[in-house]
């Protein structure tokens, strides 16, 4: 007869699963400060002198960005020597569960970088200080359109935006020289999507060891990346049509007022573009079903669904050249449309130097230290004014970048259950990739993110 | 006098492991209990509604934790009954003590050392349709590519396959210390009477090792019940929910979709159906023998 404590004992590792959940519900915070001040608190007003810390929670970053963010700390505290900066840094994918753990815990950082999308989520949650009362004057008319929609809730901002992508189509310029085809550079003439699954074929024709068009690298690798597959199906709407058509639900791919995603992301249109997706990988296997990593870089691959950042990583593995790079507009089916959204910081709700904390973000956001990012990383700045004093953006390729941003730039669908939306319609995607019904799997996918659409109510 | 002092004494030294206990077992499971009761927000976490039993009657209504635990129930019972055969297999083999068998030992624990999340990442790569090792291996023979992780067919075997690789270094050290446990003098006079190899494995190293068994099986459906790092790192839960479990259906619940309240219901589930599963389990395998 085995013993209770053996028992007991065998059955304690399933336990775990609770004490996983468990921990991260720690014991209920005592707000220290909690609320947003309602005292002005501009730019100009006075900071104290006592001394402050300030915590920073941020993500790992390139060397010369590393750098970069320990200057601004050093050149901070010259001006201010009363406020130390502490800064914690995490590998990007990790940002999202280290905030949700310090929040659940109680004790979040005053500052803290996230995910662009996730703004509205951490704004509905009281977790984000909305901002337009620190911000000096003009600063946030400056900001692009989308990044500024994306970054607002109930129309106050509520993230300073770090800098903004808008993907596009790059592609291996020998590769696209030996089929002899030369892809447009100007957003007016961009193809349509059967235009370039007319090259891709011609691509796979000539080489067939090498695939047409890179799977994608983004999230778990392969199809199921919104930001870049949500492209294809919000490129069949088209955001002039009337709000209530199915042609502007395809492309907003969720309702006015963020109750429904029914009729969006499931409309007819989006239903025939899912289909078309679906034969890239189960009809004419012009790309991968699963990720491969760097196969564009490693010219495994022809073209690249993809942000400028690759021209940074290009020379870094590249740094005496690899090959001709090219790109040309996003592609579409009705018309065109890229996904915005990167990184950007906010204040926690609960700090309790909201103040010292907005002097900070309004130092190393203002002009000249944003132009110094930009050397860092060569990312778009996400502020209008700042292309004006970027030369590089008056010629091709960035020319052309920097105009897709402004002008068929669109946020991510917005809504407080982002990142909800975003596992359920990206599962949808990958499933569809691989060979799922599509009307039923988008109808599904919609009234799965509609039930949690629910729990959000304005 | 003594007596008291030996008391404080065995007191003193057990207080650590039931502190340990009681905060990073029993305290967390009466938190989950209580959090099951609740409408919880992970982001918000100074913000609960009482529901009472509301998230354990959505549970009945929800297919995907149905099906999570289906697949859960199908990965762990596929693999008792191919490692738990396979496993001892190889214990008697490696008892014999043939040539080479100390290399075969060496070989078949070397999994189970490794991290599962780059054996998962290793595994992926080798299930790559196009260019994989498994799918090569199949060219050279004949067969046709398979899909293995990006079929709804395959990446459930795909994942059990991996996970039976991984566990059945450790089921064969436990059942080969359970082997060297029984008395050889049992061998012997067995030997004596006449009995064939095959006899002496049914009728005396099964019924002594029923023990040993029934560890060996506990542990292994609780390992299985908590498969997480495969499905995260491989699938995801796809392609259309084909190998979505239930601790990371858990997972999911709660840092992606935020709803603690429901998450800790379902591991509150889970728990039960483990405690209910080993209980059985060991009500079956009782041993009718000692030595």
């Amino acid at each position: 007869m085995e013993s209770p404590t053996r028992r007991l004992k065998s059955i304690v590792p399933a336990l775990v699963v609770a004490l996983l959940l468990s921990a991260c519900a720690g014991a209920t915070p005592t707000p220290t400060g909690a609320g947003v001040s309602s005292s002005p608190a501009g730019p100009s007003q006075t900071l104290t002198t006592a001394p402050v810390t300030l915590r920073i929670l941020r993500y790992t970053a390139t060397k010369a960005e590393e750098d970069l963010h320990a200057s601004w700390i050093a050149e901070f505290k010259k001006d201010h020597p009363n406020i130390t900066i502490e800064a914690e840094v995490v590998p990007f994918g990790e940002l999202s569960n280290k905030i949700q753990a310090s929040v659940a815990g109680g004790n979040p950082p005053d500052i803290f970088f996230i995910d662009g999308p996730n703004t509205k989520t951490y704004a509905y949650l009281k977790i984000l200080r909305p901002l337009d009362q620190y911000l000096p004057a003009g600063f946030k008319a400056d900001i692009v359109d989308a990044t500024l929609e994306e970054q607002s809730y109930q129309g106050q901002l509520y993230s300073m935006p770090d800098r903004q992508t808008a993907p596009a189509l790059f592609y291996n310029k020998d590769m696209l020289d030996a089929i002899g085809v030369k892809p447009p550079t100007k957003l007016a003439d961009a193809w349509t999507w059967d235009e370039a699954l007319k090259v891709w074929m011609q691509l796979k024709a000539k080489s067939p060891d090498v695939w047409p068009l890179e799977p994608s690298r983004f999230g778990a690798g392969g199809a199921g990346f919104y930001y870049r597959d949500g492209i294809f199906s919000r490129s069949a709407g088209d955001r002039s049509a009337p709000i209530s058509s199915s042609l502007y639900k395809t492309f907003a791919a969720i309702s006015p007022d963020g109750t429904t995603v029914q009729g969006y992301i499931d409309s007819p249109e989006a239903i025939t573009a899912g289909k078309w997706f679906q034969d890239l990988t189960m009809v004419h296997a012009v790309t991968s079903k699963v990720g491969i990593p760097n196969a564009f870089l490693d010219k495994k691959a022809a073209m690249t669904i993809d942000h400028e950042g690759i021209l940074g990583r290009m020379n870094t593995q590249y740094p005496n050249g690899g090959f001709n790079i090219g790109v040309t507009p996003m592609p579409y089916f009705k018309k065109p449309v890229v996904m915005t959204g990167s990184n950007a910081s906010g204040i926690s709700a609960r700090s309790t130097h909201p103040a010292e904390a907005a002097a900070y973000l309004n130092f190393i956001y203002n002009d000249a230290n944003r132009l110094r990012y930009w050397d860092a990383n060569r990312n778009m700045p996400a502020r209008k004014s700042l292309f004006d004093k970027l030369p590089a953006y008056k010629d091709y390729p960035l020319s052309m970048l920097k105009e897709q941003l402004l002008t068929i730039g669109a946020p991510r669908p917005p809504t407080p259950a982002w990142a909800i939306f975003d596992s359920i319609i990206n599962a949808a995607i990958k499933d569809i990739s691989l060979g799922a019904p599509v009307e039923t799997t988008l109808h599904k996918a919609a009234v799965d993110v509609d039930k949690e659409l629910a729990k959000y109510p304005k | 006098m003594r007596r008291l002092r030996d008391g404080a004494t065995i007191a003193l030294f057990l207080t650590p492991a039931f502190v340990g206990l009681g905060l990073f077992h029993f305290l967390p499971i009466f938190i989950a209990l209580r959090g099951s009761l609740f409408d919880l927000n992970l982001l918000v976490p100074d913000r609960e509604t009482f529901i009472g039993v509301e998230h354990y009657m959505t549970m009945l209504s929800d297919e995907e934790f149905r099906r999570s635990l289906l697949n859960t129930v199908v990965y762990t019972g596929t693999k008792l009954v191919i490692q738990l055969p396979l496993s001892f297999g190889l214990a008697l083999l490696i008892e014999t003590r043939l040539r080479g068998t100390t290399l075969l030992r060496s070989a078949i624990f070397a999994p189970t050392v490794t991290a599962v999340a780059i054996a998962a990442v290793i595994w992926g790569l080798m299930y790559q349709p196009q260019a994989g090792l498994i799918n090569s291996i199949l060219g050279a023979v004949g067969i046709e590519p398979q899909s293995f992780l990006t079929s709804k067919d395959q990446a459930l075997p795909s994942i059990i396959a991996l996970g039976i690789w991984q566990d059945t270094g450790l089921t064969v050290l436990i059942l080969l210390g359970g082997l060297q446990g029984i008395p050889r003098d049992f061998y012997e006079a067995a030997q004596l009477d006449g009995a064939s190899g095959w006899q002496a494995v049914r009728h005396l190293t099964l019924p002594l090792l029923r023990r040993t068994i029934l560890f060996t099986v506990v542990l292994t459906t609780i390992f299985a019940f908590k498969v997480f790092a495969e499905v995260k790192i491989m699938t995801e839960g796809g392609p259309e929910n084909s190998t979505l479990m239930t601790v990371y259906y858990i997972y999911k619940k709660a840092f992606v979709f935020l709803d603690l309240g429901y998450a800790f219901a379902l591991a509150v589930v889970l728990m039960a159906i483990l405690i209910a599963i080993a209980l059985l389990q060991g009500r079956i395998l009782r041993t009718r023998f000692e030595y």
